[in-house]
């Protein structure tokens, strides 16, 4: 059963060869025996999932069908989900029981679908391998020495694990393609504005957009219908229609025009490379071109990255003051030693690190030249990538430039550990759609191809990637002792 | 505290590549939908009343009110 499409098992669901409780109470079970050594839920919700799951079997009952009526999935920890805690990866929410759902939760519980739990992250989804997680790192299946990446990296290892049909997670700078990538997982992230942010935990707003991890394109498709759309909760929810996802994976690649970025090329890791070429060899035998582009200020990606998301990040944070949820420290001597104390030993290392950075980068004599400089370069990466987009329908590359690495390997280092999102964060300063797929191992580990394209493509990288996925096999790959 | 020491520095090295780009005449870039307007809602009451269940996460309520530390004697 916990191999099998979203469509496979909403055909069970609908055709009474299995029920939503049967299906809930054999992921709970697996849960139970993988999690303890994954470390991938912080939270599991059994009581709550089995009352889902009997009134999505009285829906189906009735006649009601629909692609995730019954099915069940875990989100990542920075959803908020009423009456269940909503950690966030932080000892500073570690008591916090959020008082209603994020839009995301509510648009997938109307659906009808099932939460598991919750997924460990890196704390206020600030990291690069799950290692900043105040419940401790998440285990990579494929190999437990490595991470899975990060920030979803519950999300991400719950999925390779088989843990659940899907999963939830959020994308500032690739936390949703990375750790895709290192686990062997399908993640998009859509265009900002696309997804809703209400209700999940601020940590970049200008970045910050919320996405779908799954077996395959095919089934991120159909998460993704439920999850897109207007809200006017979300003051940057765009109101536009939504697309069929599931109807348009059909299209055929004929003169679709992939460009190649020079500056993801230059310097990859030889079997790296192989993978993708390999890859662009599947595309253009279904009647794809390819083009080389450049992107001359890509590489500042990284630089712009860090003034401008700890710069949002250091105000989103400033909310968690002690006072009105969340952390407070014992025995506060006056009102500044609360906040001080709480905030101080509510946060961990590396969100101390960004929030120190950011307020640094707007502070009065360097604000103009980091976070508006920073600005500026942003609108040059834009340009670049709005140039890109008037020749070619979408750009491939590498999502990551290695395989999972040891955990302990970076987490002393920052500027290593930041530079893991090399390829990614171009797609989140610019507001762009990325899907992250498996296309093959490096030393038994999974490796994934990125599709990056214009605003609102979500169509054309879900169509894309699933048409690799007809003809390849490497999503359907698992981490040996999880088939 | 030297762990922040040594770390910060590096970061704030790292971004300084930034100065050596050319951005003059280049507008700053807040929103990655540029151009975007923030929308407006009529001026009406469209939320009920939570305190009570959003107050159920204060370390420290009474009569409604949250509690802190006395900052006036």
């Amino acid at each position: 059963m916990h191999d099998q499409s979203i469509g496979e098992l909403a055909l069970h669901l609908g055709a009474g060869r299995c029920s939503s409780v049967e299906l809930t109470r054999h992921f709970l079970a697996r849960i139970e025996r993988f999690n303890p050594a994954l470390n991938a839920l912080v939270t599991v919700t059994a009581e709550e999932a089995l009352a889902a799951a009997a009134a999505a079997d009285r829906r189906l009952a009735r006649g009601e069908r629909g692609p995730l009526l019954g099915v069940p999935l875990i989100h990542k920890d920075i959803f908020c989900t009423d009456g269940v805690r909503t950690s966030c990866g932080s000892r500073m929410l570690d008591n916090f029981v959020a008082p209603y759902d994020a839009t995301v939760v509510a648009r997938l519980r109307a659906a009808g679908a099932v939460m598991l739990g919750k997924a460990n992250m890196d704390e206020f989804a600030m990291g690069s391998s799950n290692e900043t997680s105040y419940y401790g790192p998440v285990r990579n299946p494929w190999d437990t020495g490595k991470v899975p990446g990060g920030s979803s990296g519950g999300s991400a290892a719950a999925m390779a694990a088989r843990l659940a049909p899907y999963t939830t997670g959020t994308d500032t700078g690739g936390s949703i393609r990375q750790p895709a990538a290192l686990t062997g997982v399908t993640g998009i992230k859509p265009t900002y504005g696309r997804v809703s942010r209400y209700g999940m935990i601020a940590f970049a707003s200008s970045l910050d957009q919320a996405g779908v991890l799954a077996r395959s394109a095919e089934d991120a498709a159909a998460v993704l219908q439920v999850m897109a759309g207007f809200d006017p909760l979300d003051s940057t929810s765009v109101d536009a229609p939504v697309p069929d996802y599931p109807r348009l994976l059909g299209a055929p690649l004929t003169g679709l025009r992939i460009g190649l970025l020079r500056e993801f090329f230059d310097g990859l890791e030889s079997r790296n490379a192989a993978l993708i070429h390999d890859a662009l060899k599947v595309y253009t035998s279904l009647g794809a071109s390819t083009v080389e582009v450049s992107l001359p200020h890509l590489p500042l990606s990284v630089p712009t990255y860090y003034v401008v998301a700890p710069a949002e990040c250091s105000s989103n944070l400033s909310r968690f003051d002690g006072v009105r949820y969340g952390y407070r420290c014992d025995n506060p001597k006056d009102l500044l030693d609360l906040y001080r104390r709480s905030r101080g030993e509510g946060f961990g290392p590396e969100v101390k690190r960004r929030i120190m950075t950011g307020t640094y980068v707007l502070s009065a004599g360097y604000f103009d030249a980091y976070y508006l400089k920073a600005q500026k370069v942003r609108r040059l990466i834009n340009e670049d990538f709005r140039k890109a987009f008037s020749e070619v329908d979408v750009l491939i590359g590498p999502t990551t430039p290695t395989p999972a690495f040891a955990i302990g390997a970076k987490i002393d280092d920052p500027i290593t550990m930041y530079l893991n999102d090399i390829y990614t964060i171009g797609a989140n300063l610019a507001g762009l759609p990325g899907l992250s797929l498996p296309c093959g191992f490096v030393d038994g580990l999974p490796m994934g191809l990125q599709l990056i394209g214009p605003h609102f493509s979500e169509s054309r990288l879900l169509n894309a990637a699933h048409q690799y996925q007809l003809r390849t096999d490497w999503h359907r790959q698992a981490p040996r002792g999880y088939e | 505290m030297p762990v922040y020491v040594t770390s910060l520095s590096s970061i704030v090295d790292f971004v300084a590549d930034l100065s050596r780009t050319d951005t003059a005449n280049v507008e700053p870039m807040a929103h990655p939908m540029d151009g975007q307007r923030q929308r407006l809602r009529p001026d009406v009451v469209a939320e009920t009343d939570h305190r009570e269940k959003y107050q159920r996460n204060a370390p420290s309520v009474q009569a409604g009110l949250y509690v802190v530390p006395k900052v006036i004697e």
